[in-house]
């Protein structure tokens, strides 16, 4: 469904310091279901998405969405809908009538805006100014646009902004329920809790870059459930023989251990140990969640800085 | 298709639009009542006022010759005029101070007439260009091409204000400036322009339909306004003046004034618009345009006298007045202006400033970036 490759878009600003937004990402993006695009704010995911959608000229790279470059992106644009950062309406319009003037320019019926407003549960609200609103509102109206061409692509730029924590539950069941439907969702994020309860698949970036892409188990394993953690009667002797055997083991404060290990090979740990003999009380993985994932990723790119 | 009905349905809702079109209403709504509250119906008997006034003059006149105290004069006048003072009689004296030296002309103690005369107040009428002859030095600068010289009965208004019409045209040009600096402004600044290309990314295509809905809406609004005033101007002629004169080729005047005011009116919205989206500014481009309004001519006199014919506002001008372009030549030592061109070239020569800002306004809406 997008495809991307060697994305680069730097600004150069009059001062005379250029910012490189995007740094070479690569993306492929296969429907149907719920592509998640992670990243820590300013790590390049809007622009990466404004490049997508042409709204703003690469500096190098190639784009595809549903198979065509940019120049052609008018002849599928009807099967891509999307939302940039934060919803964009006329302020003195009601919801209803901007979604009707973005709806005249693809014959979308009127039906079809009302059915749209039910969907984002803005029916009642659809007759009052965009202005009145509140963040939450102006959120699911913009998701509400997005949806009127009924589109296989939809690109959702940080949806969950602005939403208090029902909103995002209710975010989340829609997402989900588009994905079920076949739709494509390519959706950023920085935040992780959301991306991993919704998504199938996931791209994290920073600093311009992508960093780790596959699904979410797959980029949960790679990083995060190297720990395990062990409780025996003689912490430190144990955290002494593990750390002449060149392990990554450290005391906790209730007195357990944690260890840097896969957990597949932690037979090994009880087997040295006992070798001592000092016998395991317990041994559990710690369980890893993307957010450790993510912390870990982003904070080794960023190192150095 | 789908494109311009919303660019026109949004033209058409903002806010600024209403607000302009009912200032301009209600200032041309006072302006009427201002009109007929000063005229008045009653045609006065103007020719007895006139001589009475002239006869009164000149009796003043002769007495103060009279005076014996003045008999120097006398004598400078009885040389000057070449006749001899002894062999005159009083009365001879009289009569010679009478009809010659005091002489005063009814025609020019006329009172001014109380009523509103539509003819010529609403256009002007070609007679009254012909004041505008420049063209006395030397034969190859001819005249306007509209100088239709003794075609016309001189429409009889004699009032202040003749041919407010084309005027007022010129300055609805500021409506269209505002309205088309701020139609993208408010767009970006509302970030819908965004909304817009994620439904029809042919920005070309998104470009020129805005371009379409301006031009044509612009212009209905400034014919609609020329109208309202012509319409009121009117109806106090009819009240509070005179209509006799008004014909056929009045209306077509009047019709005609209206239709390129409207085209120009639609012209300037692109030219501003244009302005705004290389600007990156709404109230920069109405800056740099009204500003370029105001001391255009002095530029003209003070540093660039070639320009004057070629200059954006001139033309316009001169076309919606459905006159000539003059240009500055130099005769006899003297700046002179001097036909340049007809009003139809001065329209091309303002589509020409209008397409040199869309140009370039086009090439940078198609390529800048959208956040
Ligand atoms: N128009 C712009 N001009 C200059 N710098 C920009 C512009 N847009 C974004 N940036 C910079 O590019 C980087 C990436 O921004 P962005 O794509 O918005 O990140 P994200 O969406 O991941 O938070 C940031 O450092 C931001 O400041
Ligand atoms: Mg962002």
């Amino acid at each position: 469904m997008i495809e991307a490759s060697g994305l680069r878009k730097e600004y150069s600003s009059l001062r005379g310091s250029d910012v490189v937004a995007v740094d070479g990402i690569d993306l492929v993006v296969e429907g149907p279901g719920v592509h998640g695009f992670l990243g820590p704010n300013g790590s390049g995911k809007t622009t990466t998405i404004r490049c997508l959608l042409g709204l703003v000229r690469p500096s190098a790279g190639s784009v595809r969405v549903l198979g065509e470059e940019i120049s052609r992106l008018h002849t599928v644009i009807g099967r891509v809908g999307a939302l940039v950062e934060t919803p964009k309406f006329f302020p003195t319009f009601t919801g209803r009538k901007n979604l009707l003037m973005l709806g005249h320019l693809s014959g979308i019926s009127a039906s079809r805006i009302d059915e749209v407003l039910d969907i984002v549960g803005l029916r009642e609200r659809g007759g009052d100014s965009f202005k009145s609103y509140s963040l939450g509102m102006k959120q699911r109206l913009a998701v509400g646009a997005t949806l009127l061409k009924d589109p296989d692509l939809i690109i959702l730029d940080e949806p969950a902004n602005g939403l208090d924590p029902a909103g995002i539950v209710e975010m989340r069941r829609l997402i989900r329920r588009l994905a079920d439907d076949g739709k494509t969702i390519f959706v950023s994020s920085h935040q992780l809790g959301e991306v991993q309860l919704t998504c199938d698949v996931l791209t994290i970036v920073s600093r311009g870059q992508v960093i780790r892409s596959g699904s979410v188990a797959d980029v949960v394993a790679s990083v995060g459930n190297r720990h395990v953690r062990i409780t025996i009667e003689d912490p430190a002797g144990a955290e002494q023989v593990l750390r002449s055997a060149g392990y990554a083991a450290r005391r906790d404060i209730d007195d357990t251990i944690s260890v840097e290990i896969d957990p597949r090979e932690a037979a090994r740990l009880t087997e040295m140990l006992a070798g001592t003999g000092r016998y395991l009380q317990a041994l559990e993985p710690v369980q890893g969640s993307l957010e450790d994932a993510f912390l870990e990723l982003t904070e080794s790119n960023e190192g150095g800085v | 298709m789908r494109l311009l009905r919303t660019e026109l349905i949004r033209f058409w809702s903002r806010r600024i639009v209403w607000a302009v079109a009912l200032v301009v209403m209600v200032v041309s709504t006072v302006a009427g009542i201002a009109v007929f509250a000063s005229h008045s119906n009653e045609a006065p008997d103007n020719e007895a006022l006139a001589r009475t006034e002239a006869e009164r003059a000149t009796e003043e006149c002769v007495r103060f010759f009279r005076n014996e105290e003045f008999d120097s004069d006398r004598e400078q006048i009885a040389r000057d005029f070449g006749f001899d003072l002894d062999s005159m009689t009083d009365a001879e004296f009289d009569e010679f101070l009478r009809t010659d030296l005091c002489y005063q002309d009814p025609q020019w103690f006329r009172p001014e007439d109380p009523r509103f005369f539509a003819a010529e107040i609403l256009v002007e009428s070609y007679e009254a260009r012909q004041m505008t002859d420049w063209s006395s030095e030397r034969e190859d600068y001819s005249v306007a091409d509209t100088y239709r010289f003794g075609v016309r009965e001189i429409r009889q208004a004699n009032d202040g204000f003749i041919g407010i019409l084309p005027v007022v045209a010129t300055f609805y040009l500021v409506i269209a400036v505002l309205i088309g600096a701020s139609f993208v402004g408010g767009e970006y600044r509302a970030g819908t322009l965004e909304n817009l290309l994620l439904w029809e990314p042919r920005r070309l295509r998104v470009l020129w339909t805005k371009f379409a809905a301006g031009f044509l809406s612009s212009a209905a609004l400034t014919a609609a306004l020329l109208a309202w005033l012509t319409v009121l101007l009117y109806l106090v002629a009819t009240q509070r003046g005179d209509t006799s004169a008004v014909d056929g080729r009045f209306w077509i005047d009047i019709g005609s004034t209206i239709g390129r005011g409207a085209l120009v009116g639609g012209l300037f919205f692109v030219a501003a618009m244009s302005v705004s989206i290389i600007a990156r500014n709404t109230a920069a481009a109405v800056g740099l345009i009204l500003g370029w309004f105001a001391i255009s001519n002095i530029v003209i006199e003070l540093a660039a006298k070639w320009l004057r014919q070629w200059e954006l506002f001139n033309n316009a001008t001169a076309f919606i007045r459905e006159a000539d372009a003059v240009r500055n030549e130099r005769i006899q030592g003297f700046w002179q202006t001097v036909y340049a061109h007809g009003y139809v070239e001065a329209g091309l020569v303002t589509v020409m400033w209008v397409a040199a800002l869309a140009l370039p306004a086009t090439l940078v809406f198609i390529r800048r970036d959208i956040d």
